[in-house]
Formats: C-alpha cells, sequence, structure tokens
C-alpha cells in the first residue's frame, strides 16, 4: 500500500543547466497526498518552470528522485510515464481537428473504437465543447484552445495532471473563470495536480498545497492559509500580498524595540531572537483611529492616498519608518495628505519573519 | 491585413509593383509570346519562317512517338530525381534544424554551399567520379572485383544520380523553411500521451512536414525536368529529355517552329504538375 501522504513524492531534486553556475533547481524536496492540487508559485527564472518538466520528464534532473504511488519515474521514457500535460503553448496538434486531438492519447494507446469514442464524447462533455467537435484547432479561441488541451490531458486518465502556467495566454476575465473551472474539475475528478504560476492570487485560490519558490530553492511548502499567514520568510512575505517590514531587536518577552517606532508589544508565539530580527504587519491590519484594546499605536503623517476600488492605500511616515495602510472604502473623514493621524494594531497580527538566505 | 492595405493608396501599390511586374514581363511574358508566335509560323522547305499561321510543328510533335516517348523519359527523370532528393534531404533538414551543437550555422552553410559552385563543374565531378576511368572504376578494378571498366557514366542512372546531388540543396532549403510548423512541445505533448518515438513521427511529424516535403518535391521535380547539362553531359548522347531535345532543335536542326513547340508543351505539362500539386495539397488540408 502506497502511503496517502505521499503519493508524489519529490527527494532532493536538482538541476543546473550547462553554462551555469547556479542550480536551477536545488533539492527540492516536497510530498503530496493522492487527489490534492499543488501550486509551484514564484517569479520568473525561480526554477518552477524546471521542476515541473522534471516531474514530466522533459527535462532530466541532475541527482534526485520522483516517485508517483512509489514508483520512480527516474529513466521512464515519456510515453509510458501517463502523466497529463497542459503546456502554456497548448502545444495542441495543428493538423488534427478537436475531436482527433482528444483521441490522440487513446489511439496511439490502441484502445477499441467504441470505448474511444466514449471517452471522447465524455471529455467533450466534461469541457463543454460540444458543437466543436470538427473545428480545426486553429480556429479555435483562447479558451477553447485551453479546454481542448485540458480534455486531451485528462482523456488519457492520467496518474497526475501538470499544467505549466495554463493561464497565461488568456485575458484577464477568461483567466478567472477558466482557473474555477479547472479547481472544480480537479476536486470533482480527484486528480493529484501540479499547476506552475507566477501569480499569487492564482497560486493561493486555486491550490491545496502550495509550495513558494525563489532562486531555485524552495522557500516555504504549506496551506495558502499558512502561507499568507505565516510566512516563513521575508521573501514568502513579500511575494505573497504587501507587508511592512520592521527591523526589531528582542527587548524582553512580549516585546521588542523597533527601529524608529520604539517598544512594540509582541504575540507570545514569537519567540526570542538574537540581534536584528524583522518583525511583519499586514497593511490590511493596521487600524485608523483611536486603538482597541493591547494594540500598539502610533502617530503618523500622510504621504500618499490611492483608491483601489473597494479600498484605500495610504502611505505613511511614522518616524524613520514608513507604513503602508489598506482602509476598506470609504475613507474616514478627515483624512488628507500631510495630517497626522493615528495608526494601531493589534499583537496578533505582527509576524516574525526571518530574512532570506537564514 | 486588409485595413493596412487600405492605409496604402492604390497608385503606391502599383507603384512598388511595377518594377518587379515590368521585370516578369520583359524576361518571362514577351519572350513567351514569342515563343508561342514562333511555334505557329509556316516555314519554307529550306527552313526559312514565313508569316502565317499553321499548327505544323504541333501536328508533327505530337504525331510523333518519339516525342512521347521523349516526354515519357522527361517526366519519369523528374520524378526519380524527386523521389531520391527528397527522402535524402529530409533527415539532412531535420538535423540541421534540431542540432543544438555551435557548428549548427557551419553544417547548413556546408548543406548549401554546393549551390555556389556551376552545375556545368558539378556534373563534370560526376563524370570524374563515374566515367570509364572515374574514381568508381578505378577502384572496383584494383579490388580485383572486375577486369574492365563499366559504362557508369551515360545514361539515365548517372543523369538522376547527378541531379539528385545536384538538386538536394534545394531540397533542404526547402523543407527548413517548413520545419518551423514544427513545435518541439507538440512532439513532447505527444509522447506525454504515450505515443512512441516511432508514432510521434508518423502522427505528428511526417502530417505536419508533408505539404513542406510534397513542395520540395514539386521544386526538384521542375528543375530536374527542365535541366539541360546535366542530363546532356551524362546522358552521353543516350539520354533524351525534352530539354535536350529543344536545344537541338534550336542549335544544331535550326527548326524554331518545333523548338517552339516543345517549349510550350513543357511549359503545359508543368502548369498541369502544379495545379495537381495545388489539387492534392487542399484535400489534405481539408482532411486534417
Amino acid at each position: 500500500m502506497v502511503d496517502a501522504a505521499s503519493y508524489l513524492s519529490i527527494r532532493n531534486l536538482r538541476k543546473t543547466y550547462p553554462g551555469s553556475a547556479v542550480p536551477a533547481v536545488a533539492d527540492a524536496t516536497l510530498m503530496l497526498e493522492r487527489g490534492r492540487m499543488l501550486t509551484l508559485l514564484g517569479p520568473s527564472g525561480c526554477g518552477k518552470t524546471t521542476l515541473l518538466r522534471m516531474l514530466a520528464g522533459l527535462t532530466i534532473p541532475d541527482s534526485g528522485l520522483v516517485l508517483i504511488g512509489g514508483r520512480s519515474m527516474v529513466g521512464v521514457p515519456l510515453h509510458k510515464r501517463n502523466m497529463g500535460m497542459v503546456f502554456q503553448s497548448y502545444a495542441l496538434f495543428p493538423h488534427l481537428n478537436v475531436v482527433r486531438n482528444i483521441a490522440f492519447g487513446l489511439e496511439v494507446r490502441g484502445l477499441s473504437d467504441t470505448a474511444r469514442r466514449r471517452r471522447v464524447g465524455d471529455m467533450i462533455d466534461l469541457m463543454h465543447l460540444g458543437g466543436l467537435e470538427h473545428r480545426r484547432v486553429s480556429d479555435l479561441s483562447g479558451g477553447q484552445r485551453q479546454r481542448v488541451a485540458l480534455a486531451r490531458a485528462l482523456a488519457i486518465e492520467p496518474d497526475i495532471l501538470l499544467l505549466d502556467e495554463p493561464l497565461a495566454n488568456l485575458d484577464i476575465k477568461l483567466r478567472g473563470i477558466m482557473r474555477d473551472e479547472i479547481r472544480t474539475l480537479q476536486r470533482r475528478l480527484g486528480i493529484t495536480s501540479v499547476f506552475v504560476t507566477h501569480d499569487q492570487e492564482e497560486a493561493l485560490s486555486i491550490a491545496d498545497v502550495v509550495a513558494v519558490m525563489s532562486g531555485g530553492h524552495i522557500r516555504q511548502i504549506g496551506t495558502p492559509v499558512e502561507i499568507y499567514d505565516r510566512p516563513s520568510c521575508r521573501f514568502v512575505a513579500s511575494f505573497i500580498g504587501r507587508g511592512n517590514f520592521l527591523s526589531a531587536r528582542y527587548f524582553a518577552p512580549l516585546c521588542a524595540d523597533v527601529d524608529g517606532l520604539g517598544r512594540m508589544p509582541l504575540p507570545d508565539n514569537i519567540r526570542p531572537w538574537n540581534g536584528t530580527g524583522t518583525l511583519f504587519v499586514r497593511p490590511h491590519h493596521i487600524h485608523l483611529g483611536a486603538p482597541q484594546a493591547g494594540a500598539y499605536s502610533c502617530t503618523a503623517r500622510v504621504e500618499d492616498i490611492v483608491y483601489a476600488g473597494d479600498r484605500y492605500i495610504i502611505t505613511t511616515q511614522a518616524g524613520q519608518q514608513r507604513l503602508c495602510v489598506e482602509q476598506p472604502a470609504p475613507l474616514p473623514a478627515g483624512i488628507s495628505i500631510g495630517q497626522d493621524i493615528p495608526l494601531s494594531w493589534l499583537p496578533r497580527d505582527t509576524r516574525f519573519v526571518w530574512e532570506d538566505g537564514t | 491585413m486588409s485595413e493596412s492595405m487600405q492605409a496604402h493608396p492604390r497608385w503606391l501599390r502599383g507603384l512598388l509593383l511595377a518594377p518587379g511586374l515590368l521585370a516578369l514581363a520583359v524576361t518571362f511574358i514577351l519572350p513567351l509570346i514569342w515563343l508561342g508566335r514562333v511555334s505557329v509560323l509556316p516555314r519554307s522547305g529550306d527552313g526559312v519562317s514565313l508569316p502565317g499561321f499553321t499548327l505544323q510543328a504541333y501536328q508533327h510533335v505530337l504525331g510523333d512517338g518519339f516525342y512521347w516517348w521523349v516526354l515519357w523519359k522527361t517526366v519519369w527523370l523528374g520524378i526519380l530525381t524527386a523521389a531520391l532528393a527528397v527522402p535524402m534531404a529530409f533527415p539532412i533538414a531535420l538535423f540541421l534544424a534540431r542540432t543544438t551543437t555551435r557548428w549548427r550555422g557551419v553544417l547548413a552553410a556546408l548543406a548549401i554551399a554546393p549551390l555556389l559552385t556551376s552545375t556545368v563543374i558539378r556534373t563534370y565531378g560526376w563524370m570524374v567520379i563515374l566515367g570509364r576511368h572515374g574514381m568508381i572504376n578505378d577502384m572496383l578494378l584494383w579490388s580485383g572485383l572486375l577486369t574492365m571498366p563499366v559504362r557508369l557514366d551515360n545514361g539515365t542512372l548517372a543523369t538522376v544520380i547527378a541531379l539528385t546531388e545536384i538538386l538536394m540543396p534545394y531540397a533542404i532549403i526547402s523543407i527548413l523553411s517548413n520545419l518551423g510548423r514544427l513545435n518541439i512541445e507538440i512532439e513532447q505533448a505527444a509522447a506525454l500521451l504515450g505515443a512512441t518515438p516511432l508514432q510521434v513521427f508518423r502522427r505528428v511529424i511526417l502530417p505536419l512536414l508533408l505539404p513542406g516535403l510534397m513542395t520540395a518535391a514539386l521544386l526538384v521535380f521542375v528543375l530536374a525536368v527542365s535541366s539541360l547539362v546535366t542530363p546532356q553531359l551524362m546522358g552521353g548522347g543516350r539520354v533524351f529529355v525534352l530539354a535536350t531535345e529543344i536545344f537541338n532543335e534550336t542549335t544544331v536542326s535550326l527548326n524554331w517552329q518545333i523548338a517552339g513547340a516543345l517549349s510550350i508543351l513543357l511549359l503545359l505539362l508543368f502548369g498541369g504538375v502544379i495545379s495537381v500539386y495545388q489539387r492534392i495539397l487542399s484535400r489534405m488540408e481539408e482532411q486534417f
């Protein structure tokens, strides 16, 4: 029996491209339960696509292991991997129509005519491609191509579904729709999936597990809530959402000495640290107006106000410390540029993050 | 696209086309009209063209079994050359498109470098190789496999060998220009869907490249059929194709009527082949 906690298991995967001094992926290790959706999130060049390509077998790792259902994928040729892959370019077969694109994997497996037709029909229904069966793929819209690519990958009933920035070529509205559709489908089919993206909102909303990458390293693995709420390092905290970073020294239990802001209460889950550490507060946790009980409070001068529809983004200067505040619209009366306003936040909204590389 | 064309006035477009059209008119259309006219002029007993109109040359050509045989030999030579040159050029083109070696540019230049030498020189090169005292005969004699040299240099076989080598660079260029359709990700997608390397080749690479291969075949066919020097020199007077016949009629027999009629027939042959090619190509596109 295969341990459910490690249906997909990646151990110490490493890849350095020829002519490069630094590895594209360095010692990536992670595990994924069966039926879960993992997103690999990071800026371009962070190694997420290389990691996905190593899973697919399109890039050969220098060292390390990929196990799927307990089976090592090292040296398994592409056509025997039984993986569904959706490319960023979709990589549809331009000489085949929609039906023959979807049927391709079944044809090369020598599936019987009736079984194949039933399976393709199911995929057409599942992906809402009815009426487009005999279109050439070059006549399809971006969203339709995306659906064909997904249908083609799912038709072979793969052990794992790999998606390489599948939404990057769609316009923003369609992107949201396809994202939700992929998520719903993935849950319904219970197919173990790995989804590569550089879009943090996409990653958080679609994933069961997020792996944040930078510089070839996996910086943090966790649920979307963990990643957003308890970022392990400054890179993760700054890449996902906005944040205010404060240099601070540990002063006494439940109290820190913050550069430019003085003494600040700490939540009880932060343990003492040596030297200068980094505290971190989300802009939407900072409160305008009279402080709540037990909150840290200070006065800051408003430097800029940006309207963002549902909220205002206010840049302030408190002593030598710049603080960014997000305030749901409408703006309370009497807040304007140049004015001094009271700010406060609760100790429980203060996080401690490690500086990168520690 | 039509919008951007609308942005330019009609006269400007005409002006830009004018030099090309003029060159075509002077070097192609006018001579063609003149050729057609020569082919229907009556001819006096001592070979002088007379004013008037007659279809005698055509009657002579079409009524003579020899010319039908020459026509067949010509088409056969073209088919044979295309059938040899394209399959040989295909792997070379595929290699040049795929290789990641830094010598790629040099290799590509080498593949088409033969075009820099004249056909005459390359044909003589083949005569040196295939001739009675050529490389191959020397080697066979030296090894003791033969006691008498064999004739390799005169005839259809020698012509086809030389034409294949001479025209292969054109086939390579033609196929290479079409390889852009083949994206490596499409092949990877096919493989991940379970296609073996052979299936990827048969079901993805080949159908995607078929139009390019057919264009290459057409190009080689047309160039082979219209070649003069190689059949003339390699054939040793024993290979009769339309081009050599036309050359003979114009320079030896001085019967310009027959030469004109044969030229027009050759042109019709090309027209026929190209229209068949177009029809096959469009049917293929529909089928996919």
